[in-house]
């Protein structure tokens, strides 16, 4: 029985990834940190630091796919921290991979790698790449740099695939209501444009195109826009408010204003040599939005949402209240 | 994916570093994309202040960054492998001064930059101050005549020159002392006014523990003759470069970033003791006026010409054209260096026209 290991086992996508893999009759084996294997009851797990590079050799032993969940994924910390976990990690566990002769590595990346510079342009695979100036943090810059860098491997002849999912929600988690929202006494302040797209992705979708990222023929070397749907904040928002039972009114930002806040901070601050902590392509970045045209993946991959949005929110509210 | 500006990163992220960092972020045709350092700290507080990303080494730099260009800032002794190693990938390379520690180094980048066909370029940065340019655009425009001569002087200080203030710098590690490090500064203003270099001759003094403390050489152009001057011991520490013209003499300051031109005037003699006298302090007053206004818009920075080099090599590159200092230029500075270096190793020497291009 083919054998596969999944980094970041015990977390929120991982987790969906490792039972999506048992269900298609996988072995599946966890690389967690040290004492986060509380969830992987089931499969094996090796426990160690993800830089180890013994460590990896060992969990990579046996193996003949390995899916790269793992990540570091926050809004602080230093920059060496996020390189360390988010780009030599990548790099380590493809070369280990490699060594190891495993048949094929999936490497999970994210949307933000996509510069999305005009509002309402449609992107695919080839488009433009996030300048890392422009990024929006460590996070999105790591992420990035560990998206070239296993496009790279695979251009020398490693079995990568990447696969680049939108905005992840599924049960567990309370779904997030758009990129940036503020309760305020009982109303939702949006600050995003009505026809904003999110691209919202179910985690158990994403955990589909991992198994079948893992047996496509022609998928190796590509990269692939993982997006269930492009929906309308507003859409988004009256499905969310319906699933969550709750009254709150939604109140939309003027995002043009804002963003001559924005803009006005950033001139006056550049004038005395400072930093703003907002910046102008910060508010872009939370209101332009694009449309993700995942057409890749549907044609090799031959995926396509399971779970739509819908019937997503209510899965993941209906959950929520079985745990409270 | 489709690529609309030249991605150019550093390798090094050093002092210098820095200022490659400020002048590429204004670049038009460059997107700055950030560098690599194998020393932790230094990464750390370059990505601080120029929010990009920072890598360990070259290897992370071209697999997680992908650059088109990449500027050297590291020790000279790294810049010979790390330039055939970055021009094998197709990337273009800039490399700080000095080039590399030998004409044969240089020698071997100058190939490998043509085996890869792309660009290979040092930065000789004072080339582009915008003092040097103003007299450079008096030479080409004719404005002082023939070129009848050309002076260099480079002061560094003496501590500097037998290394006692920067023990364990890499700069005390180069073939001349550290005094090289400063070296390649007059070599490529003399070469770029004087032209290629026919014939060298040197003499040097050097201080007991055998460091060069004072050189003079005399170089022989293909367009005029030249001289060049290392002085570690006078004070205040000046750089400076004469142009000598049959219509007018560009005096550069490089210090403090003045041009001076001084012409033939038809006055009476007694007129003439004093009316050149009154234009130098015009232009010294404007000069300076010039410089303080620019200096409070935060237009007057430090290595000014690296600014102007960098914008007319991002120009070339994007434009196809030829960079505005080749990589055979560099390699001949290195050549010329060593010439005088050589030469300098005993207390008077003098190099053979065959030997010197």
């Amino acid at each position: 029985m083919a054998r596969i290991l999944v980094t970041g086992a015990n977390g929120f996508l991982g987790s969906r990834v490792v039972a999506a893999l048992q269900r298609a009759g996988y072995e599946v084996c966890a690389f967690t940190r040290p004492g986060r294997s509380a969830n992987c009851a089931g499969v094996e797990v090796f426990e160690g630091d993800i830089n180890d590079a013994q460590a990896l050799r060992r969990a990579v032993e046996g193996v003949t796919g390995v899916v790269h969940c793992a990540a570091r994924v926050a809004t602080t910390g230093a920059w060496e921290e996020f390189a360390e976990a988010n780009i030599r990690a990548t790099r380590r566990l493809i070369a280990a991979a490699v060594e190891a002769g495993v048949e094929r590595i999936i490497h999970i990346s994210s949307l933000s790698v996509y510069a999305v510079d005009t509002n309402g342009i449609t992107v695919a695979e080839d488009s433009a790449y996030e300048s890392e100036s422009d990024a929006r943090g460590h996070y999105s810059r790591s992420k990035l740099g560990a998206d070239r860098a296993a496009l790279y491997e695979a251009r020398r002849g490693a079995p990568v695939v990447v696969l680049r999912p939108g905005l992840l929600y599924g049960p567990g988690r309370r779904p997030p209501l758009a990129r940036q929202s503020f309760n305020v006494k009982g109303l939702k302040l949006i600050l995003a444009r009505r026809d904003y797209r999110l691209p919202m992705t179910h985690v158990d979708n994403v955990a589909d195109a991992v198994v079948l990222a893992l047996r496509a023929p022609n998928a190796i070397g590509q990269a692939f826009t993982i997006v269930d749907e492009n929906i309308r904040q507003e859409e988004y928002t009256s499905l969310y408010r319906a699933a969550a039972g709750e009254l709150w009114r939604p109140v939309y930002l003027p995002v043009g204003a804002v963003g001559l806040a924005a803009r006005v901070l950033e001139k006056a601050l550049g004038l005395a040599r400072r930093r703003s902590p907002v910046t102008y392509h910060q508010i872009r970045r939370a209101t332009d939005s694009a449309t993700f045209d995942c057409a890749r993946a549907r044609s090799v991959l031959g995926w396509q949402p399971r779970i739509g949005v819908q019937e997503g929110l209510d899965q993941c509210f209906r959950t929520l209240q079985t745990t409270a | 994916m489709k690529q609309s500006r030249i991605r150019v990163a550093l390798v090094g992220c050093g002092r210098i570093a820095h200022v490659h960092a400020g002048y590429l972020r204004q670049i038009p045709q460059v997107e700055f994309v950030g560098a690599c350092d194998l020393d932790p700290a230094a990464r750390e507080a370059f990505a601080r202040r120029w929010q990009v990303p920072t890598y360990l080494d070259v290897d992370e730099l071209l697999a997680a960054g992908q650059p088109d260009a990449v500027h050297v800032v590291t020790p000279p002794a790294t810049h010979a492998p790390l330039a055939r190693q970055l021009l094998a990938a197709g990337l273009h390379v800039m490399v700080e001064k000095p080039m590399a520690l030998t004409p044969a180094e240089a020698d071997d980048m100058v190939a490998a930059a043509r085996a890869a066909g792309r660009y290979l370029t040092v930065d000789h940065n004072r080339w582009f101050d915008p003092v040097v340019m103003a007299a450079r655009r008096l030479v080409d425009s004719g404005a002082l005549g023939e070129l009848a001569g050309v002076d260099v002087f480079q002061g560094a200080p003496l501590a500097e020159a037998d290394g006692s203030a920067r023990a364990g710098h890499w700069t005390t590690g180069l073939p001349g002392g550290s005094l090289y490090d400063s070296a390649p500064h007059p070599a490529y203003l003399l070469r770029g006014f004087i032209g290629p270099v026919r014939d060298v001759r040197v003499i040097a003094r050097r201080t007991p523990s055998g460091a060069i403390e004072e050189l003079r050489a005399i170089v022989d152009g293909e367009r005029a003759l030249g001289t060049f001057t290392l002085c570690s011991r006078s004070q205040p520490i000046m750089n400076r470069v004469i142009v000598y013209g049959t219509i007018a003499t560009a005096d550069i300051n490089l210090n403090n970033m003045t041009l001076i031109v001084r012409r033939n005037r038809k006055v009476p003699k007694i007129v003439g003791k004093v009316l050149p006298n009154l234009e130098e302090a015009v232009q010294l007053v404007r000069a300076t006026v010039v410089n303080v206004i620019e200096f409070i818009r935060g237009r007057q920075r430090f290595y000014p010409g690296m600014g102007v080099h960098f914008r007319e090599l991002y120009q070339a590159l994007a434009n196809g054209q030829p960079p505005p200092v080749s990589a055979e230029d560099g390699r001949d500075v290195m050549r010329l260096l060593d010439d005088i270096w050589s030469a300098g190793q005993q207390r008077e020497a003098h190099v053979d026209a065959s030997e010197a291009v």
